[in-house]
């Protein structure tokens, strides 16, 4: 196996990401989240400043709800923007002169890295916008939020995010790589938003109620073979910890053998997505890429 | 120095390429000729290692980088990028440096001709301008290998001799070159070895001089031959095609047909052209692709 040139990775991201920041569409998802932010004004200031509604009881169960629906509605965001990137070098018919010098992984993670650029750009914004919102109005509301959830698992919070889309992206690429002409990049999302609003739902009612889990009975056995295939876990597994009901150490077990596995499922999609640059027919891009007769032809 | 070794490629049941050798010296260039579908582009992308052989071996020098620039078929560069941006990000990727680049890409904008600034979009340019940029590139890091598919298609003659020029030049510098085309007319002036293709097979290999020996001097055109028609039952002629009232062109079985011909016509008195010269490579190719 070739060892991934990393300099080439880091070129691509940067690439990838400065003409992203330059374009229109990133900069309205990058205030879209603010919007709604600012929607929900009014109750910031109301219920929760004069101390009718007793934030601190709620911050960690409100917290692992949102884990989930943070990771979806990140998918909404950027998974498209990934395919775009891929179905722009498809489209302009330079994919196959570029395979020439960029191996199939490193453009794949390159891809993946400038959008990861782009997510952690939107999370600075956007942690910069509450603290000056913080401040601004004097609502003590969102430090309260913050003191009551554990910074440790705030952190694991957010690497799980990151783990999550490394196969989310993966897949979205791995479809893209077939299209060949703009119109159906879409058409490359959708399997993978699909499985992003099941797992988002699945997260949510989960962590609804997870006082269930028991880490050494035979369904915390059970829970902790299935969560730990990539990305079912990064879904589940926050509001459990966040809950309390699952050790740490255990979380971090199952987030670093869903990153073993992405990584091993990364370089069979990466010949996938070889394959896919190759291939100029016009197709059915989910069909096409979901059979394996690249393993007969390449 | 690389080579095939009985190089063989099947997509399934498809044989696309069979049994192809050859051996490619620094400095060299090899034309793969042959129609569409004949397995060109399968051969370039089993060089550049898209897709494994089926049987058979590639081999490159031990003290190569495998450093190959490669302008495939399907030509395209990002059409909103700047020719700037656009090559100096390839050549960041090549691990040159970007005032390097900046310098290599302005003389080779001026050497190839391309209308246009540095600072245009991809996008403006005309296609063949758009092509150029493309060879641009693939030369400005200076490989080792040059691939080059069907380079000569879309080109106007000038720009034509253009791309001629750049690829003697690097020639000239040591490069390995292979390209492929249909159209005889570059082939003659630019390659040291030729290969015929035909549905995956081997059908000509060699350099040009061996190839045309191989056929000999068995065209012959004649002009100013008042008696022009008697020509028609002459032993040793096929294929005879008449036009105007006293020229025609014809094919010899062999070269010493041509001999005899000529002292009968001189019988005759004067003739002004008797022009008795080797098969064209168009018409050895359409000769070996039936
Ligand atoms: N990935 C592939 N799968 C199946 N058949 C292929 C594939 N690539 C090429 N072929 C077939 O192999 C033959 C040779 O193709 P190609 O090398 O592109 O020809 P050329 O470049 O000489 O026009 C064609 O008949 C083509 O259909
Ligand atoms: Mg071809």
């Amino acid at each position: 196996m070739n060892k991934i040139n990393y300099k080439q990775v880091f070129i691509i991201a940067m690439y990838e990401f400065k003409n992203s920041c330059k374009s229109f569409s990133y900069f309205t998802s990058l205030l879209f989240p603010i919007v709604i932010f600012c929607s929900f004004d009014k109750y910031i200031n109301n219920d929760f400043k004069n101390k009718t509604i007793n934030i601190t009881k709620y911050a960690s169960q409100i917290f692992a709800i949102s884990i989930p629906i943070i990771i979806f509605a990140i998918s909404i965001l950027y998974i498209s923007a990934l395919a775009n990137l891929i179905a722009r070098d498809k489209s302009s018919k330079m994919s196959e002169m570029f395979l020439s010098f960029v191996g199939a992984k490193e453009q794949l993670l390159g891809k993946i890295m400038g959008i990861y650029f782009l997510i952690v750009i939107q999370f600075i914004v956007f942690t910069l916008f509450v603290i000056v919102y913080t401040f601004y109005t004097n609502t003590p509301v969102v430090i309260d939020f913050i003191n009551n959830i554990n910074l440790s698992n705030l952190a694991y919070s957010i690497i799980n995010i990151f783990v999550s889309f490394l196969l989310l992206f993966t897949w979205t690429a791995e479809f893209a790589s077939y299209i060949t002409d703009s119109s159906q990049t879409i058409v490359a999302t959708i399997p993978t938003m699909l499985f992003a609003a099941m797992a988002c739902i699945q997260g949510v009612f989960f962590s609804v109620n997870s006082n269930w889990f028991e880490a050494f009975s035979i369904y915390g056995i059970i829970f902790f073979l299935a969560a730990s295939f990539p990305p079912v876990g990064t879904f589940v597994v926050p509001s459990l910890i966040l809950n309390n009901v699952m050790p740490i150490w255990e979380a971090y077990i199952i987030l670093l053998i869903q990153l073993i596995i992405s990584s091993i499922l990364f370089n069979s999609a990466a010949k996938r997505y070889k394959y896919g640059l190759l291939n100029h027919k016009k197709s059915n891009i989910i069909l096409k890429a979901m059979n394996d007769e690249f393993k007969k032809k390449g | 120095m690389i080579e095939f070794k009985n190089v063989s490629k099947n997509f399934g049941n498809f044989n696309a390429v069979s049994n192809l050798s050859f051996k490619l010296n620094k400095g060299e260039i090899l034309s793969l000729i042959g129609q569409n579908g004949a397995g060109k582009s399968t051969t370039f992308h089993m060089l550049l290692d898209f897709i494994k052989p089926t049987k058979g071996q590639i081999i490159w020098n031990k003290n190569l980088k495998r450093t190959i620039g490669y302008m495939p078929e399907e030509r395209g560069l990002y059409p909103k990028e700047s020719i700037k941006n656009q090559i100096l990000y390839f050549a960041a990727l090549h691990g040159m440096h970007k005032s390097k680049a900046y310098v290599e890409l302005k003389k080779w904008m001026n050497k190839l001709n391309v209308v246009g600034e540095p600072n245009d979009h991809i996008e403006s340019l005309s296609k063949g301008n758009a092509q150029k940029v493309q060879l641009i590139a693939c030369l400005m890091f200076s490989p080792e290998l040059l691939i080059l598919d069907e380079p000569f298609s879309g080109l106007d003659p000038v720009n034509a001799d253009l791309l001629i020029k750049a690829i003697l030049e690097a020639k000239n510098n040591g490069t390995m070159i292979i390209f492929s085309t249909h159209n005889m007319e570059n082939v003659e002036k630019l390659s040291d070895y030729i290969i015929m293709l035909s549905h995956g097979k081997t059908v000509l290999k060699g350099d040009i001089h061996s190839i045309y020996k191989q056929f000999g001097r068995t065209r012959l055109s004649i002009e100013g031959y008042k008696n022009i028609k008697l020509l028609e039952d002459f032993p040793g002629i096929k294929n005879i095609d008449f036009y105007k009232d006293d020229c025609a062109n014809m094919e010899l079985e062999n070269e010493n047909v041509g001999k005899t011909l000529f002292n009968k016509i001189s019988e005759d008195g004067y003739v002004p052209v008797f022009d008795q010269h080797y098969p064209s490579l168009d018409s050895i190719f359409k000769l070996k692709a039936k």
